[in-house]
């Protein structure tokens, strides 16, 4: 009786993770080992893995996800801490949160208008004298535009760890002869590692698949990992290569999940 | 005096509208353990953050050694806290949360060493210098964090109610611990507490506190045997309290009886309360006894029997004795002289203390 009335509250779940994680999952591995004609080969992963722009684009993908998270970070630490210690500071975290409310389109296009020829901000320029600017489908203005996007996600588990901090560890550090810097390098940062590495964890990973504001922003000049898959499963095709890309995709995001997970282990063996 | 290490004088701390702390004056000596006793909200912690400068006092002056400290931020006086809730770094095992002091001045790491060691083997935990801070048992977190704090050397040391998460046991050995810690350290023990039993078994000095003021300080004894008023005869063990009259010195007259008592001083006829402890009634007959009360609930306490009994006027009497008595009985209540002690309404601590100089010894 009362394991049929438990069954009932694990079932959805159940069948939740089996129907929109496993399966998918599944899926995307199967197909990753047929070829255009749908015939079984390892073909897929040899060209993956020989092909210069294949591993370049691989390359891109990381270096492009690594600064997007290092620029949030750097920002949203600072900004988190300053939040933490506001007299509002619910409000003033819920208006950091404010903008993920806003369609991830709508915040792109935001941007085009900002940063175009005539946009608003090199009307600014104009004003002090600067002249206009080729800023829209570069680089710097895709990370600046990802970064932004991604800065509540970085900000929140920062916040919400540095808000855990009860104040004594605080007073206990000063009262000790710590600094505010020496508090702040040795008591508050390594006790709040926990929501860094989460946020990079939320941050990274899905910067590496990136393509709708490489297309928007970065002008399809920026061909990360995510437009490739885009290109394949809409343009070419080509469903095996592009689930290929996506097991390697999944792998990295298993490696980044591991690199920032290790930390509790490796602090009981020392 | 040079060996004053700690002085407050006028110390104020005010709220928008709420007056924490009301003219505090004391000085501590060096190597003495005090206690700061009070009911929560008393402003007993305030005192205690304000000399260890987590909080700005009001008005008024913290001297420390004879300097004005009130402007020097926390880090850099000398002297340091054990937190109520320990306050250890998880971050950071028992060996690294000890040390943390001696890291932050770039002492050799030789000498870190040594003195974490020395500090962990005067808390008996010698063997814990790995452990992380999650295994620790709360006595065990309670010995680090003293460990932690006296590492450099401290000339104070304040404690912030440290051994109300201990459980009763471990409470009663942690006190025999600090207080020997306390003298071989020799060094000022300041320790705030709400448990009047903590603050009667291990201090020099009790300075009593209610509603941000000082009421009474003095050694045990005779705060215990003396009470200033009804507050503290009330919230320093059990008592009896009950108004009278001093009719004149040594003769005072409750309950429609006059008894010769050891008190005096007041003036004739003034109105004042009469303590008497539990423990200094003795149960007799009825006949033989100076009052006559009905026994109304017994408790077995362990080592004692604590009885709760009324006179004819309804007044509650609270009687501690070895032997059980039959309830509903009337029994008799003897005392003697000293066993009382008449307190004066709105006395102050001064002239509390020159009344009993003009009488005592």
């Amino acid at each position: 009786m009362k394991r049929s009335f438990r069954a009932m509250f694990y079932t959805p779940y159940f069948l939740w993770l089996a129907l929109f994680v496993i399966a998918p999952v599944g899926l995307i591995f199967y197909y990753s080992f047929f070829n255009i004609r749908h015939q079984f080969t390892f073909d897929n992963y040899a060209t993956f893995f020989s092909s210069g722009t294949y591993l370049t684009m691989t390359a891109n993908s990381v270096l492009y996800a690594f600064l997007i998270t290092l620029i949030s970070l750097v920002i949203s630490y600072p900004m988190a801490l300053v939040i933490s210690r506001l007299r509002h500071r619910d409000l003033w975290i819920l208006l950091v949160i404010l903008p993920t409310w806003i369609n991830l389109l709508l915040k792109a296009y935001a941007f085009i208008g900002l940063l175009s020829h005539d946009g608003l901000v090199n009307q600014l320029f104009g004003l002090v004298g600067i002249p206009a600017q080729h800023m829209l489908f570069t680089d710097a203005s895709f990370i600046l535009v990802a970064s932004y996007i991604q800065i509540p996600f970085m900000i929140l588990p920062i916040y919400n760890s540095l808000t855990d901090i009860s104040d004594s560890y605080i007073k206990a550090s000063h009262d000790l002869g710590a600094t505010n810097w020496q508090t702040l390098t040795k008591v508050i940062f390594p006790m709040t590692m926990p929501g860094v590495k989460s946020g990079i964890q939320i941050v990274f990973i899905p910067s590496l698949s990136l393509f709708m504001l490489s297309r928007l922003i970065g002008g399809n000049k920026i061909i990360t990992l995510g437009t490739a898959v885009e290109e394949h499963f809409l343009t070419t095709m080509n469903w095996g290569m592009g689930s290929t890309i996506g097991v390697v995709l999944i792998i990295a995001m298993v490696i980044a999940m591991m690199l920032t997970n290790t930390q509790r282990k490796r602090r009981r063996q020392a | 005096m040079s060996n004053t290490i700690i002085e407050l004088q006028h110390v104020y701390k005010k709220y928008d509208d709420f007056t924490a702390l009301k003219d505090i004056n004391f000085k501590l000596n060096q190597g003495e353990f005090y206690t700061l006793l009070g009911p929560s909200g008393c402003g007993k912690t305030t005192i205690l953050q304000t000399i260890a400068g987590f909080t700005d006092a009001t008005s008024g002056q913290v001297l420390f050694d004879g300097q004005r400290i009130n402007d020097i931020p926390a880090n850099k006086r000398q002297l340091n806290t054990v937190f109520q809730d320990y306050a250890l770094f998880p971050n950071m095992n028992v060996f690294e949360n000890v040390a943390f002091g001696l890291t932050l001045h770039k002492v050799k790491k030789s000498e870190i060493d040594e003195r974490v060691h020395d500090a962990l083997k005067l808390v008996q935990l010698e063997k814990y210098a790995n452990r992380e801070i999650a295994e620790l048992s709360g006595g065990q977190k309670q010995r680090i964090a003293i460990a932690r704090a006296i590492i450099n050397r401290p000339k104070v040391l304040l404690l912030d109610e440290p051994l109300s998460a201990l459980d009763a046991k471990l409470r009663k050995d942690m006190q025999y611990e600090l207080r020997s810690l306390q003298q071989s350290l020799g060094i000022t023990f300041l320790f705030v507490t709400h448990d009047q039993e903590e603050a009667l078994a291990m201090s020099d000095e009790i300075f009593v506190m209610n509603k941000g003021q000082i009421l009474q300080q003095g050694d045990p004894v005779d705060i215990y045997d003396e009470p200033i008023n009804h507050f503290v005869a009330d919230f320093i063990g059990e008592s009896n309290i009950i108004p009278g009259h001093m009719i004149k010195d040594y003769e005072v007259s409750f309950l429609g009886h006059t008894f010769e008592c050891a008190d005096a001083g007041m003036r004739p006829n003034e109105p004042v309360e009469v303590v008497i402890r539990p423990e200094d009634l003795v149960i007799t007959t009825p006949d033989k006894g100076k009052l006559q009360v009905k026994v109304s609930t017994q408790l077995f306490r362990g080592d004692y029997y604590e009885i709760l009994a009324y006179d004819d006027q309804d007044n509650e009497w609270l009687i501690h004795s070895t032997n059980a008595t039959t309830d509903d009985a009337i029994v008799g209540l003897s005392f003697g002289p000293n066993d009382m002690h008449v307190m004066r309404y709105n006395e102050t601590e001064d002239k509390f203390n020159s009344r009993l100089e003009t009488y005592e010894d």
